[in-house]
């Protein structure tokens, strides 16, 4: 790089570090007031937001549960087990419906002597 | 830079929500943010650009550790609230919204300073502002800025060369 090149950066630099050291146009004061006042206005934004949020969960909760149950309402039922129910079972049978259609039976056998315990 | 052990109370006492101790703060870092603020995005938005920065650091200054770093970590979100706007310049500029200031000449100097900063990087600008204006170290830039040193000197050195080809093609 010339000598010419050198002495215009040089005298750039100069001329920046004139032009970048200036004050600022608002004073430190008046720029600390209004950031505090922006502070004031932004706590009170992210308030607001921050209960606009709970409560647009809430509200999706509600609706979500209102559906739910609606739905449950208009599903539909099953079908009625009338006949298996009517029959009266002994009392060492246990009826579990898996579904509507299919009924499981536990036959609970009386212990015989000498087979279990002490 | 080094921060004070007042200051250091009043970062402890702004993280626990005490308004005037972060409006302290805020007294003793403006104007060195300001001028980093100018040599990246300009006057005109430089200040309104430190404000939303500050703003930001108000919202995090639960996540700053160390209140030593209070400056470089200040001065980091500010340079990206910097960045983030010359990005919106330029994207407003592609589409006609705004028209680029045009840079009227420094009336007591022959150099138009503003003109010459335009033309480089904004990185480049930050990098060339810390070294020249605030004689800052390399680790201390690249601290601040969130570069490494290696990368503050290619900057350094992209934007004396972009300096000197167009000092070298002024007439």
């Amino acid at each position: 790089m010339s000598d010419e090149h050198d002495e215009k950066l040089d005298r750039f630099d100069e001329e920046y570090r004139r032009w970048g050291r200036r004050p600022a146009s608002i004073p430190v004061g008046a720029a600390t007031t209004r950031i505090r006042a922006r502070i004031v206005a932004h706590r009170r934004v992210r308030r607001a937001a921050t209960g606009l949020a709970w409560a647009a969960a809430v509200a999706v909760a509600v609706v979500g549960s209102w559906l739910v149950d609606t739905r449950r309402g208009a599903a539909p039922t099953p079908s009625p087990r009338v006949g298996h129910e009517a029959v009266a079972l002994p009392d060492n049978v246990v009826l579990w419906w898996l579904d509507p259609e299919t009924p499981v039976y536990f036959v609970i056998r009386p212990a015989e002597p000498g087979q279990g315990g002490r | 830079m080094h921060v004070t052990d007042g200051l250091a109370d009043d970062v402890r006492r702004a993280q626990a929500g005490d308004d005037e101790a972060f409006g302290r703060l805020v007294e003793s870092c403006w104007a060195d943010l300001v001028r980093l603020a100018r040599s990246v995005v300009g006057e005109a938005e430089a200040e309104d650009a430190v404000q939303d920065g500050l703003i930001a650091a108000w919202d995090g200054i639960r996540q700053l550790r160390d209140p030593a770093r209070l400056r470089p970590w200040a001065t980091r979100i500010v340079f990206r609230r910097c960045l983030r706007r010359t990005r919106w310049r330029r994207l407003r500029v592609a589409l006609g919204a705004l028209r680029e200031p045009a840079s009227r000449p420094d009336p007591e100097s022959e150099l138009s300073l503003w003109q010459l900063l335009s033309g480089l990087a904004p990185r480049q600008r930050a990098v060339l502002h810390m070294t020249v204006v605030e004689e800052m170290s390399d680790s201390e830039i690249g601290d601040a800025l969130g570069l490494a040193p290696g990368s503050v000197r290619a900057h350094r050195r992209r934007a004396r060369e972009a300096l000197a080809r167009r000092l070298g093609a002024k007439p």
